[in-house]
């Protein structure tokens, strides 16, 4: 008996995948629990598995296409089974999610459970309401050129001012299902871009529009400030230096500052727990654990790992747990455990050079911490001139829920803790 | 005053007069100009000058025009449609009487109001509406207010003996009596509400007897005894300024029209009519005045001219007087200056 | 700085009366219950004890009386506030409320002013039955004359109660008892009123307006805050006046989203609801993408009493939640 494979529910909030790589081909055999495809939601790859042994008879849905959870991607059937008479359920059209001059290929993504069979191509042009009557005699439109994505094809208020603002066809779904709050419309498809001749269409990819995304549903939703503060590196570059070639020796691990980083925010969130928290329209939810976030920069793009429990671990286990999920994102071979969590970040721009920044918080939190470049610089100690490891701190929060002076306080703390190591590397080396 | 006495109906001639010749005078004076004005808008009536409907207090004169006579220009008046007497004898100018019964702009409702419904609050007669007895709530309410306040006025209540029937008669008297307000219950008993009789209205004869079960005394007299239910109301009215409470006075009386001027009165026996008219209030009083001296053929000629000549230039005023503006119908809905727009958007 | 304290829609309404008896010696407030026993919902607790029995009045069990007495006062210059027990008790008062308070002004050319307000305690999801639960607010908005004003808010209510007793015209006043303590909300500690006639939006949103009054008003947030979640974004009007109806604010916000749904705690048929779908259709037509949508009782007499059945009767978040889905999926 074939069975259908299906996209499965990949996290509560999310709607739809797309098919990233079918791992067999068409009329391979395949193992029970062998990966048979792999998903891309959001940040991360899923690899689904497959549900009996048997031959992949038949791929329903190339790669690279969006489809929406329930929706069958493929046949399953027993060794020397025949599939002629299965007849699939309706396929969605087969667009990239690249730009494509057609704009009717996006409306599968919006009935994502939806029993209706749409044709694509069919919009009612007769069920004109009174407030399309006006906007097309207002503006003179050609309702032939409309789309209509609203029941039975009928052409709505909406499309019509999206066809005015020339932007996608609307996200806003007609299904009694869940969507994330329509900050950004990734979905959907534009009219065709004509580039210039000193112009370059490049497409975007799914993790960059997911990043985007991202970022700015953050600035959407947190009032975003950022206040600074910069800490005498000096004690933690003595350590550090005595103990790198010792410790490389040891674990075969690079000791860096970032275990050490980590170690003094928590202290810090420790004792301004509001930090740890993230926000409802009604609730604040203070984080009793620790997760720390952690950026990580990819050429795909950018992607925050999560060290769980970071109160609890060692600076050789974080250091180990940072390698590890480093190697995996750049591999590509997150999961979504890997990702998902984070009570606080920490984002390391300083890598690259940058003496100060103003970063965005990872949503929901409340507040990400950015750090810098350590750099010598001239400082005034008990009235001194002195040459310091100095590093900036950069602390974005979100001041919907915490004020300034708490914001402030509690990155002094961190300065406090990156420069009194010994206050608290007894405890924990 | 004694409590719930039935004193027969003989004016007492002999003794002195209640009032001075002044007073009598005057007195006679409003009951004249109010059967004048009564009979002649009748006729106006007929000749198709009124609009709507006109409700003649012809033969009850004396039950409105005595207590408005007794009572100050700040006592509130709580009438229904047949004290023409009351509006008279407050002052409300005929031409205005006149213009509101040929529904003029002019008019005090400016045309707004079903015809015989006087009133205004700079005489503090509330303009009635149709319901009966639901004045004698608004003026117990009235009457309510001076308690509040701590003035001597009174509410006067006009009603006939049909309007007793209402639930909302019996919880305006029910209240006055808890209340002990200063107020005075008129009732014209005139054995017929519209065309239904005194004895299917209750099973009472007296409607007197209903002031006791609300603890307050009753009196029933003759209505067309002008010095009796001058006596007797202004006894009524001075207790009610003492705070000693309400006093409700039934007046036997008699209306000699139909209801209304479309009604015949067919329902009634004619003798009954007969007998009425017999004891018209106004001859009556007339004989008494003179008799007492207060009043001579020549003052009742001089009145007589007066009150023609009144009635002249009013009938004059209100013919010539414009009717309302069609729109004007969306005045007064709410206080100046509030919701106007809300009504007149209509017009749009 | 100024001091603000969180009051119930009870508490709200009896320092509205307290406040404008002492600011004002012509208010009086007259009733069943009300003096000595502070009324059946404390509305009144406290008043008789500072202004005496007669600025607190005990009536008789005359619904007719308290109003018509009113009537007859505010005509010689007081400011009465009687209360009506119970909106299902008003029937005996129903010939003073129409004939006498609303139609003094007019009949007597604007001679007269019936400046009073009647407070009636009304509203049903209370198991309170056929006899506790009525609002008959469509009686009173059907009677030009009257302002009919419906709080859902303990702010609106105090403001709107000042207002009215302000007001020189005849008020009519629902409180809805469901609300009376349930509602709490932060008021300033100044003397503020609420302007009569004035809508008031109470979330903003772009997809869909709701129209609703009291309790109606708290159920439309609650389900505006559900749909939230789903991407749905609903703007509730809070109509606070009844009679005149702010259809500026109205309008202003169906052109703005395109579709209306009206919700009313009342029989279907005669209501409220159609009033303004009506006004809707006529002054904003070429605005509606989406046929008006009513969420409203069955018409049926108001409220059956065993408690499916009384479910089954008022509207509710989910079904206001459901009529919302049904016009965005048209």
């Amino acid at each position: 008996m074939p069975i259908s494979i299906v996209v499965p529910q990949l996290g509560e909030s999310v709607v739809e995948g797309t098919v990233g790589k079918w791992l067999k081909k068409e009329g391979e055999k395949v193992a029970k629990d062998e990966p048979i495809v792999e998903i891309m939601t959001d940040k991360i790859n899923v690899e689904i598995p497959s549900p009996k042994a048997g031959v992949l008879a038949k791929i329903i849905v190339p790669e690279n296409t969006v489809v929406p959870i329930g929706q069958e991607i493929g046949i399953l059937a027993e060794v020397g089974e025949s599939i002629s008479n299965i007849s699939s359920s309706a396929s969605p059209a087969p667009a990239k999610t690249e730009i494509k001059p057609q704009p009717t290929q996006a409306k599968p993504e919006v009935r994502a459970s939806s029993s209706v069979a749409v044709d694509d191509d069919k919009t009612d042009q007769t069920r004109l309401s009174p407030a399309v009557r006006r906007l097309v005699k207002e503006h003179n439109i050609d309702i032939s050129k409309i789309n209509g994505t609203g029941s039975g094809g009928r052409i709505t208020r909406e499309d019509i001012l999206a066809y005015l603002d020339k932007k996608p066809a609307p996200s806003v779904p007609k299904t009694p299902v869940a969507t994330k709050a329509p900050v950004f419309e990734p979905k959907g498809v534009s009219a065709p871009i004509s580039a210039g001749p000193l112009e370059e269409v490049i497409p975007l990819t799914f993790v960059r529009k997911k990043i985007a995304e991202h970022m700015v549903k953050s600035k959407h939703t947190a009032s975003h400030v950022t206040t600074w503060d910069e800490a005498d590196m000096k004690k933690l570059v003595e350590i550090r230096e005595k103990l790198k070639e010792p410790f490389q020796k040891k674990h075969n691990l690079k000791l860096t500052y970032m275990p050490f980083i980590m170690k003094a925010t928590i202290f810090a969130l420790k004792e301004y727990p509001n930090m740890n928290a993230s926000m409802t329209e009604e609730n604040m939810i203070v984080k009793k654990y620790y997760h720390l976030g952690m950026a990580v920069g990819r050429d795909v793009g950018l992607i925050v790992v999560v060290v769980r429990d970071c109160d609890k671990k060692s600076i050789l286990e974080i250091t180990r747990e940072i390698n590890e999920l480093g190697d995996k994102a750049r591999a590509d071979k997150l999961s979504l455990h890997d990702i998902q969590g984070s009570t606080f970040t920490i984002t390391n721009a300083g890598m690259f050079g940058a003496l100060a920044s103003t970063p965005i918080i990872n949503y929901p939190e409340v507040g990400i911490l950015g750090i810098h470049m350590i750099q010598k610089r001239a400082v005034v100690v008990d009235d001194q001139i002195v040459i310091r490891p100095m590093m900036t701190m950069c602390l974005s929060f979100d001041h919907r829920l915490i004020d300034g002076h708490y914001a402030v306080q509690f990155l002094q703390r961190v300065k406090y803790y990156l420069e009194s190591p010994e206050e608290w590397l007894l405890n924990i080396m | 005053m004694p409590v719930n006495t039935k004193v027969a109906g003989k004016a007492k001639e002999k003794l002195a007069a209640p009032f001075s010749a002044e007073e009598g005078k005057k007195l006679y004076y409003y009951l004249l100009k109010t059967r004048t004005v009564d009979e002649a808008n009748r006729k106006f009536f007929r000749q198709g000058k009124l609009l709507g409907t006109y409700f003649s207090a012809v033969g009850q004169e004396a039950t409105t025009v005595v207590p408005t006579f007794l009572s100050r220009p700040t006592d509130a008046i709580g009438p229904s449609h047949r004290e023409i007497g009351c509006s008279i004898t407050r002052g409300i100018p005929l031409k205005f009487m006149l213009a509101h019964l040929m529904a003029k702009r002019t008019g005090m409702d400016k045309g707004k109001c079903h015809p015989c419904h006087y009133g205004g609050l700079e005489y503090r007669i509330i303009t009635p509406a149709s319901t009966m007895a639901a004045q004698t709530i608004v003026v117990t309410g009235c009457a309510l207010a001076f308690k509040i306040r701590g003035e001597d006025n009174i509410g006067l209540g006009f009603f006939g003996e049909g309007a007793t029937a209402q639930a909302g008669w019996h919880e305006a008297m029910n209240f006055a009596g808890v209340q002990k307000l200063p107020i005075v219950y008129i009732c014209q008993n005139n054995l017929w509400a519209e065309s239904v009789p005194a004895r299917l209205q209750a099973a009472i004869t007296d409607y007197s007897d209903r002031a006791k079960a609300y603890g307050f005394p009753g009196i029933t007299i003759d209505g067309n005894d002008v010095v009796q239910v001058y006596v007797t109301v202004k006894e009524a009215i001075a207790r009610a300024r003492r705070g000693e409470g309400p006093t409700m006075i039934e007046c036997k009386t008699y209306r000699w029209y139909g209801h209304s001027e479309i009604d015949p009165a067919d329902y009634r026996p004619k003798d009954e009519l007969e007998g009425w008219k017999k004891k018209d209030p106004i001859p009556r009083f007339e004989k008494y005045l003179m008799d007492q001296g207060m009043l001579t053929p020549a003052d009742k000629t001089k009145m007589v001219a007066d009150i023609e000549k009144e009635l002249e230039e009013a009938f004059e005023f209100a013919d010539k007087s414009p009717l309302p503006a069609p729109e004007e119908a969306l005045d007064d809905v709410y206080a100046p200056g509030t919701f106007e727009d809300w009504v007149k958007g209509w017009l749009k | 700085m100024v001091k603000m304290r969180t009051v119930t829609l009870i508490d709200a309404i009896n320092e509205a009366m307290k406040e404008e008896m002492e600011r004002d010696e012509r208010v009086y407030v007259i009733g069943e219950d009300i003096g000595i026993y502070g009324g059946v919902f404390k509305a009144t607790r406290g008043l008789q004890s500072l202004f005496g029995p007669m600025r607190v009045i005990d009536s008789p069990l005359s619904e007719n009386l308290i109003v018509g007495s009113s009537v007859g006062a505010a005509a010689m210059g007081l400011r009465p506030v009687p209360e009506i027990q119970f909106s299902d008790f008003i029937t005996p008062g129903m010939d003073q409320i129409i004939q006498q308070a609303a139609k003094l002004r007019y009949r007597s050319g604007g001679s007269f002013s019936v400046p009073l307000v009647i407070r009636v305690c009304c509203g049903g999801e209370v198991g309170g039955g056929l006899y506790h639960s009525q609002i008959n607010e469509a009686w009173f908005v059907h009677c030009p004359g009257l302002v009919v004003i419906a709080p859902a808010f303990p702010y609106d209510a105090k403001g709107l109660l000042k207002a009215a007793i302000r007001d020189e015209n005849p008020c009519i006043y629902f409180e809805h008892k469901k609300l009376y303590r349930s509602i709490k909300q932060e008021i300033p500690d100044t003397d503020f009123t609420v302007p009569l006639g004035k809508a008031e939006i109470k979330r903003k949103g772009k997809d869909v307006t709701i129209v609703a009054y009291m309790l109606m008003v708290h159920k439309s947030l609650e389900a505006a805050e559900k749909l939230a979640k789903e991407g749905i974004e609903c703007e509730v009007i809070d109509m606070r006046t009844l009679l005149p109806i702010d259809k500026t604010t109205i309008l202003e916000s169906v052109k703005k989203t395109g579709r209306a749904i009206i919700v009313q705690e009342a029989p279907k048929t005669g209501g409220v609801a159609g009033e303004i779908s009506s006004i809707i259709t006529e002054e904003a037509f070429e605005y509606l993408d989406a046929p008006i949508k009513r969420v409203t009782a069955p018409d049926t007499p108001p409220i059956p009493f065993s408690p499916p059945l009384e479910h089954f009767w008022l509207p509710n978040a989910d079904k206001i939640i459901k009529a919302v889905k049904e016009t965005m999926a048209y």
